[in-house]
């Protein structure tokens, strides 16, 4: 059976927000509703690193345990959907999500947030599929035309890639075989078990796969050396 | 009263457990935890990179906040610069496994204590036949402003519970539309309610103050246990001890729980954070366990466990002799002119007025 | 694998169908072939059925210069939705945000949406015909007053290369050379560098060509939020091993990724590049061999870099002396290495110096025409490098053909009129062939005197066709010039900062334009390769596209026939495909001759065919072509010339994309010679020498004349392969193995620029007093485009003690040039919605400032400018940076109520330009953007 997964390859992902945007395009999702965001943790120093982030669709999912309507649900797929004409607003969702995934469309007062909106991995929701009223209500459904989700296939170096667990997480392995470094930033033992071929990922590169001697004058941020 | 000494103390206990898990959980993300699931740690894993500080236990962020431009002007939730925030997990394990289970525990328990407490003790009557002079006890405002609270503490009780256990209970019963249409309902009445009854606990507060400040009888009357087994009577004042906790540890303490967690969940548009408001519902949690308990006993001994009491909240009178059983000091005192204009000859006001020497009435039950 | 989808409520509404979806990528095959690990778009065995009435548009992202393909989904009319292009091989599917979001001009919320004219102080909409004729009124009027030069009309790097073109031709007929578009505070320093150095002003290899790259230095450029999609193909590169380097004076987005970072202190950039070569040259890791038959001058260069020993490097640009080591030593020692610039270098008073640095440090590595190496320059706008070819310049002809008499005579002849009457619309020949005014200095040419206006009048009216006010530096210089002007017109989709800043009360016209997705035409990305836009929706609401609007304004001016004698006009619109073959027909010089409408339509269709690393055809209709044809693409499309994908390439013989470089400067200079030494030329070339370029003499005397067709003959006759509108001798030449433009030496001595070897100069506004003496500015210069320009009476003044703090500017990924565009766009306006100022920690502490909070800029100016405070490490203490695309604040106040209603864009801000204070290249009139100085103020 296959389970949809994300990843996001730490080593490519220019924060350009093209995933970003192509959700935004694809499921016309209003201001201030983003199913992802575009994370740089040590901004401007070495070791800078961008991650887009959205619905994992966690395999143990909090906010489908936390719902107190129990809107949201698994597909056959992994994939973690949920039904708008339940959902009563409550923001549980949000509390018990690690990635901040759940949005809404308001934050009003007396908890007045609207309908959960979240990433649904490009696959609508319960309404029949690709009809207008799924559209409306939880954006395209690509999977049911056999597309993959438009944040990752438009990503913009191929950093985000989206798709069954298995499969991606075979393109992520070659990729860090060919370059021979990354696996350390991704728990990768815990998440997709051993390399195909083998023993440990070492990093092949001679030296820091980038600047990253802190030491180094032209690393510090330290002055203009004027 | 079904609030005694050892009771008060695990409650206290109980609270005091609360906020120091509360402040255990602060230092989120909890890396020592053991991971959900492969997904978190992935992110974990980038974000272990990091070398801008976590936020320590004063933070409220909900998690290690990276600021990069978007931070000027965010644009997402309202944490969009928070990649994983393991305060969520924990909240949910927390949330729907013991704290849920206690909940229920404890409710259920109760409800059944009160239940065989009166088959075994039953009501506690008054000696003495009425003697069908009434004293006034409550003034309209009073009454109006106990059954505002108590109304709505109802309505909050009943819809946060639902809101709660809802989905176990209800929904396998009406399906999924009907239930989520009812948890619609109920979770804007809770919301709306809750401000509701803020305001009314805090009339009542000021209303009943007054005559709740502890005196050194109600010291006998504790050592007593209020004497509810023993059928004793022990002599009160306008309130007894037991009125009083309640007074102080439900309305006034509970209250203020409630109150402030509610509010924090209720208005959420003052930035707080997710890890706030996991906080505020563990506190909500626990408080409206006790304060519903609490209720129950309350509830029991307004009605069934004292008869002649509920008249004194519906009507606002009660009988000589109730008084002077169960308020012996505050009977002296009206007696005595002290507390002045109490007495009332007047019949309920929708009572037909009582042929002479024909039987008071009596509560129905 | 299948893909099966339940709902949840299983009891009440359980619903199970199949998707198959072949989640294709990676393994085996496919990565070898595509290294780059994309996943494909999944293929469905059951997929739901189209909507009816929809079709797939191709065309390609307004946003920058790579080029990204977008198909767009139509239905009834409207862009419904919008997929990614897989099959493009420069973008295989990914965007940026800009790119993704290009959907949004299909609704246009923040559109101009009528034309409007500007009635006490509001904007009131006006018809169409009234526009044309009171707007056709006043140019006539003015024309009759003070002639045609009064006019200035600033073009677009926006326009396709059929709209560019068209508008030079326009101005033209107007009679004038006043045209420009953002080439020249862009890359013109660039175009002007590279050609005299190579011979031709364009990036040499492509960004897919980095594949083959085993070191990459990027300087004064920042890709990974300037031209994203590009890092698609330099990180496949870095994974296979590619060395990267990075200099900046910020720690950028791209800097992250590098193995190297030099933190150069700006306005340097000539003194590091020579640091690196006296490297270089100490350690004999030039390639002597190229040197020797390739180039030209590199003595001089050698005499010059010997001064900068490393010490003064250091010293001069603050990069420690290690560090230009070991830069030198990863792109000399890991060849074929490429270097890639941008603003950081070309937008400098000695920008094109600066230009000729890094082309010279190529030569020198002899990385020129080879896979992997090359001068990478990646270009600004869409079409900032078609617009460039042959669009709006103020000093030549489309092609790159100068504004000298021949030019006119070749252009007359091309567009079907007389020389004469050209001539006549004109002030006077001198006129006609002296340089216009630029945009950078519009404004000085409406405020200067008279008498140091180098032409008859000052400007008196304005158009700004498709260009923003925001971008152009002193905008409080500006503003007073708007209020000086007899009117000013604004034609573009959006109200732009134009509507609302210039405080008039009258005499402004606002004209709907359509955007480039309601039009069609081809567009030149930076690596030359030319693509076709389709028409994805008719334009919205009143707008017209730009060649309607310019044949309605030429009809009404008198010259609508003329404009259009060899173009179809359908609806009062040019026949784009018309204009196209007639830039075919002209535009022999840079090869836009083999790029037919035909051909071009046909690569758009068939793009899957090409290859991603080579960009070559491998099957189908275009096989053995090169994606976008790639200029030079020489001779008629009948010759099939495959395109050009690495200029100056000596490994493929000139009909398959080889080529030389070009004999342009005659064959030899104070006695050395300047045509490509012996036994260097191009594959299968005929001639295994030097050669000049090809005129019907050289042709006679080599004996190839006869080659020719009889109607060749008497074309060519008189002619050299420029002017030869048969290309009859182009498809000789090549024939023969040749190149038109001769086999020469590249140019490291430039005699005719006023740096012919670049040298160090301080910024103009600089914090180092101390290296002024040293390395002073060029003299005032008293009529230069027309202006007079200062130089070292700016130098002169020291602002250093007042405004400590350097300043420079640059670009967020989200947002693009002036911005008005992205700013209207509420899919990309909600990631980033205040204008900010990146300041050090150490400085925001001086000054007492906190992350977001408020704080003046000033500068020396005098202009102040309230934004928020961005404290990070990123930069340097004692340097701010901040981006220039926001604008409608005006020094702390918010223009909005000044747009037209609606009119403004979702996020407005301070607009950096406001307070960029003076300096021009000495080649260009670039402006200075990229250095300054400035303090800070809490707000
Ligand atoms: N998102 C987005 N993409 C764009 C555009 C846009 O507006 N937005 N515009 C397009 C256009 S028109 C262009 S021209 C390109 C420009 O693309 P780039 O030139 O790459 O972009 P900039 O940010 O202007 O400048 C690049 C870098 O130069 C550095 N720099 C400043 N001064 C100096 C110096 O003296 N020396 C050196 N070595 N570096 C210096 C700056 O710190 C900055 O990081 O981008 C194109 N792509
Ligand atoms: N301080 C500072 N200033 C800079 C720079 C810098 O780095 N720092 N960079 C400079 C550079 S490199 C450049 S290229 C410029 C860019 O600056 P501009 O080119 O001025 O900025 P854009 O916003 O791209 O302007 C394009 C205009 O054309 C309009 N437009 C789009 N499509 C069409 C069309 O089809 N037809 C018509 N008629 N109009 C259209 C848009 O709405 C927009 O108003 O800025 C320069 N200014
Ligand atoms: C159906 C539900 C309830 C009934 C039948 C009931 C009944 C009573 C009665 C009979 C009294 C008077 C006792 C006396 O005369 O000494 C009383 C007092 C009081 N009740 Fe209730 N009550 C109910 C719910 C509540 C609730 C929900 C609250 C608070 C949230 C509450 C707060 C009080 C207070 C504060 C007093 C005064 C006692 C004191 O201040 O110590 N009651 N109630
Ligand atoms: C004093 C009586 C109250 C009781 C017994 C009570 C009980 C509850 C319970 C059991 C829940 C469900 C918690 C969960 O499922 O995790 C809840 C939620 C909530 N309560 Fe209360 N509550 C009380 C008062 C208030 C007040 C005074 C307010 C507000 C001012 C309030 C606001 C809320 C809010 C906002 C929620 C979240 C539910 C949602 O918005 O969907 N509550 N309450
Ligand atoms: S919303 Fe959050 S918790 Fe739920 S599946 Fe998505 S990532 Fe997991
Ligand atoms: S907001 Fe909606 S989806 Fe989220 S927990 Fe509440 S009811 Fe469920
Ligand atoms: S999978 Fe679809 S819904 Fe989810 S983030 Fe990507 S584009 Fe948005
Ligand atoms: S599109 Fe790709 S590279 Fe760009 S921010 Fe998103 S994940 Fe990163
Ligand atoms: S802006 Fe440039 S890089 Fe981004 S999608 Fe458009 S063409 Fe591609
Ligand atoms: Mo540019």
């Amino acid at each position: 059976m296959a389970r949809m997964k994300f990843i996001c390859d730490t080593e490519r992902c220019i924060d350009c927000n093209g995933c970003v945007t192509a959700c935004k395009n694809e499921n016309e999702t209003p201001w201030g509703v983003n199913r992802r965001r575009v994370v740089t943790i040590n901004d401007g120093v070495p070791g800078e690193r961008s991650i887009s982030v959205a619905c994992m669709h966690c395999s143990d999912a909090p906010c489908l345990a936390v719902c107190p309507v129990n809107c949201i649900y698994h597909t056959e797929d992994g994939i973690v959907l949920h039904d708008k004409d339940q959902c009563i607003g409550c923001g549980y969702c949000y509390y018990a999500c690690p990635f901040g995934a759940p949005q809404f469309p308001s934050t009003g007062l007396f908890n007045h947030r609207g309908k959960m909106d979240k990433c649904t991995f490009c696959s609508g929701g319960p309404e029949p599929d690709t009809s207008e009223a799924e559209f409306k209500k939880y954006g395209r459904n690509r999977i049911a035309e056999g597309k993959l989700p438009a944040c990752a296939e438009m990503c913009g170096t191929k950093a985000l890639i989206g798709g069954d667990a298995t499969v991606i997480a075979d393109i992520y392995r070659q990729r860090v075989e060919t370059r021979g470094y990354g696996p350390e930033l991704w728990g990768w033992k815990i998440a997709y078990g051993k390399p195909k071929r083998g023993g440990d990922v070492k990093a092949k590169g001679e030296g820091p796969r980038e600047n990253q001697n802190l030491k180094d004058s032209q690393n510090d941020e330290g002055r203009l050396p004027t | 009263m079904s609030f005694t000494i050892r009771s008060l103390r695990t409650f206290l206990g109980l609270l005091l457990s609360l906020w120091l898990l509360g402040i255990a959980h602060a230092g989120v993300p909890n890396n020592r935890a053991e991971p959900a699931y492969a997904e978190e740690q992935t992110i974990l894993q980038a974000e272990k990179d990091a070398r801008t500080p976590e936020p320590g236990l004063d933070s409220k962020s909900s998690g290690r906040v990276h600021i990069d431009r978007h931070y000027l002007g965010q644009y997402g939730s309202t944490e969009g610069t928070v990649i994983v925030q393991r305060g969520g997990n924990q909240w949910r394990i927390w949330r729907n496994g013991p704290i849920a289970t206690a909940m229920g525990t404890i409710l259920v328990v109760v409800l059944v204590a009160i239940f065989f407490f009166y088959r075994a003790v039953g009501p506690v009557r008054t000696e003495e036949p009425d003697t069908g002079r009434r004293i006034r006890r409550f003034t309209s405002w009073e009454r109006h402003v106990h059954w505002a609270t108590a109304i709505s503490f109802i309505i909050l009780a009943v819809t946060g519970l639902v809101i709660m256990f809802g989905k176990k209970l209800i929904l396998p019963l009406v399906g999924h539309d009907v239930f989520a249409a009812l948890a619609y309902i109920f979770k804007y009445l809770h919301n709306f309610v809750g401000p509701l009854f803020i305001v009314c606990s805090v009339l009542m507060f000021f209303t009943f103050l007054r005559r709740n400040f502890f005196r050194r009888i109600d010291w006998q009357w504790i050592k007593q246990g209020g004497g509810l087994v023993s059928h004793k009577h022990v002599p009160a004042g306008f309130f007894n001890a037991g009125e009083k906790s309640w007074f102080w540890l439900g309305v006034t303490l509970l209250g203020l729980v409630m109150s402030i967690t509610g509010l924090i969940l209720d208005f959420v548009t003052f930035g707080q954070t997710r890890y706030i408001m996991q906080v505020a519902n563990y506190l909500h949690i626990a408080g409206a366990t006790f304060y519903i308990a609490a209720a129950m006993g309350h509830i029991y001994i307004g009605t069934w466990g004292t008869p002649g009491a509920y008249e004194a909240m519906r009507h606002g009178t009660v009988d000589e002799s109730w008084a002077k059983a169960h308020h012996a000091v505050w009977y002296d005192e009206v007696k005595a002119g002290v507390e002045p204009g109490t007495f009332d000859d007047r019949v309920p006001p929708d009572q037909r007025p009582p042929a002479a020497g024909s039987p008071p009435p009596r509560p129905a039950h | 694998m299948t893909l099966v989808k339940t709902s949840r409520d299983s009891g009440l509404k359980r619903r199970r169908f199949l998707v198959g979806a072949g989640v294709t990528a990676g393994a085996g095959a496919l990565a070898r072939h595509l290294p780059l690990n994309v996943i494909q778009p999944a293929t469905a065995a059951d997929a739901v059925p189209a909507r009816p009435n929809t079709e797939v548009k191709h065309t390609v992202c307004s946003h920058c210069s790579v080029g990204c393909s977008v198909e767009a989904v139509v239905s009834n009319g409207v862009w419904i939705r919008q997929e990614a292009a897989f099959d493009s091989p420069i973008n295989m599917g990914a965007h940026c945000a800009k790119g993704a979001s290009v959907r949004e001009h299909g609704f246009g919320e923040h559109r101009l949406r009528y034309p409007m004219k500007l009635v006490n102080g509001k904007y009131e909409r006006i018809t169409w015909d009234q526009a044309i004729n009171e707007i056709g009124d006043r140019l006539l009027k003015l024309r009759e007053q003070s002639g045609p030069d009064a006019l200035m009309v600033i073009g677009s790097s926006k326009h396709n290369n059929e709209q560019s073109y068209l508008l030079r031709k326009w101005v033209s007929m107007w009679g004038s050379n006043n045209c420009d578009h953002q080439a020249r505070i862009c890359h013109s320093t660039t175009v002007a560098g590279v050609a005299q150095t190579y011979g031709y002003g364009a990036m040499t290899n492509s960004f897919n060509d980095l594949h083959y790259s085993k070191a990459v230095l990027f300087i004064g450029s920042n890709p990974a939020e300037a031209h994203p999609i590009s890092m698609l193909h330099f990180l496949h590169a870095k994974e296979l091993g590619a060395k990267m380097i990075v200099v900046d004076p910020r720690f950028t987005r791209t800097a992250r990724f590098a193995h190297h970072y030099v933190r150069i202190r700006p306005g340097t950039d000539i003194a590091f590049v020579w640091g690196m070569l006296w490297h270089i040259f100490n350690n004999g890791w030039e390639d002597k061999e190229y040197i020797a038959a390739r180039t030209y001058g590199m003595d001089d260069v050698r005499k010059e870099v010997a001064k900068w020993t490393p010490d003064k490097v250091s010293d001069v640009t603050g990069v420690p002396e290690a560090s230009v080591r070991m830069a030198a030593e990863m792109l000399a020692t890991n060849r074929p290495s490429s270097v890639v610039w941008c603003m950081g270098i070309t937008q400098h008073h000695v920008g094109t110096a600066n230009v000729r640095a890094l082309s010279i440090l190529q030569l020198a590595l002899g990385n020129i025409g080879v896979q992997g190496g090359g001068a990478n320059i990646y270009r600004g706008h869409d079409n900032v490098q078609g617009a460039t070819d042959v669009g709006p310049n103020g000093d030549s002809l489309p092609g790159y053909y100068g504004i000298a008499e021949g030019a006119w005579k070749h252009f007359s002849t091309v567009w079907g009129v007389d020389y004469d009457w050209v001539k006549s619309r004109f002030g006077s020949k001198e006129l006609m062939e002296k340089p216009g005014i630029t945009v950078s200095r519009w404004f000085d040419a409406v405020l200067e005197d008279n008498q140091y206006v180098d032409q008859p009048t000052n400007l008196r009216a304005v158009f700004y066709w498709g260009h923003a006010p925001n971008s152009q530096t002193r905008l409080p210089d500006m503003k007073a010039a708007m209020q000086k002007l007899d009117f000013m017109v604004v034609i573009d989709p959006y109200p732009s900062m134009t509507a609302a800043m210039h405080g008039r009360t009258d005499g402004v016209y606002l004209l709907p334009a359509a955007s480039q997705f309601e039009t069609q035409g081809s567009v030149t990305a930076s690596n030359r390769s030319i693509q076709w836009r389709e028409r994805v929706i008719q334009p919205l609401f009143e707008c017209k596209t730009d060649h309607e609007i310019m044949y309605l304004f030429a009809r009404k001016l008198g010259f609508g026939e003329q404009l259009v004698k060899n173009i179809k006009v359908v609806n009062n619109e040019p026949v784009i495909e018309d204009i196209l073959r007639e830039i075919n027909r002209s535009c022999w010089t840079i090869g836009y001759t083999g790029c037919s409408p035909e051909r071009l339509k046909l690569h758009m269709e068939h793009k899957r065919d090409f290859n991603p690393t080579t960009m070559r055809a491998e099957s189908g209709p275009c096989k053995g072509d090169y994606y976008g044809l790639p200029w030079p693409c020489w001779g008629t499309p009948e010759m099939k010339h495959p395109g050009t994908p690495i200029l100056y390439d000596l490994h493929k013989p000139v009909a398959e994309g080889g080529l030389p470089f070009r004999a342009n400067w005659g064959v030899e200079h104070n006695g050395e010679p300047l045509l490509a030494a012996d036994g260097s030329f191009t594959k299968d070339s005929e001639i295994d020498t030097g050669y000049p370029e090809f005129d019907h003499v050289f042709l006679k005397k080599l004996g190839w004349w006869a080659e020719l067709t009889p109607e060749e003959q008497v074309q060519a006759e008189g002619k050299n392969w420029k002017t030869d509108l048969s290309g009859g001798i182009i498809r000789v030449v090549i024939a023969h193995g040749c190149a038109p433009f001769g086999n020469a030496r590249a140019r490291c001595n430039v005699w005719n620029f006023p740096d012919p070897v670049p040298t160090h100069r301080e910024p103009l506004v600089t914090p180092r007093r101390d290296l002024v003496a040293k390395y002073p500015t060029y003299d005032d210069k008293a009529a230069f485009w027309r202006l007079p320009t200062l130089y070292k009476s700016v130098q002169a003044v020291d602002f250093s003690k007042d405004y400590p703090l350097i300043m420079t500017s640059g670009r967020l990924v989200e947002y693009e040039g002036g911005g008005e565009e992205t700013r209207s766009n509420p899919w990309l306006a909600e990631l980033q919605q205040n204008m900010f100022c990146e300041v050090n920690p150490e400085d925001a502490a001086q000054i007492g400032v906190k992350l977001g909070e408020f704080m003046w800029v000033e500068t020396p100016t005098g202009a102040r400018l309230k934004l928020m405070a961005m404290v990070t490490p990123r930069v340097p203490v004692g340097l701010v940076w901040m981006p220039f695309h926001f604008g409608g604040w005006w020094m702390g106040e918010d223009l909005e109520k000044h747009y037209p209603d609606g009119g403004a864009p979702a996020v407005r801000g301070e607009a950096v330009n406001t307070g960029w204070t003076y300096g021009y290249d000495a080649v260009t009139m670039m402006q200075e953007t990229k250095v300054s100085l400035c303090r800070l103020v809490r707000a």
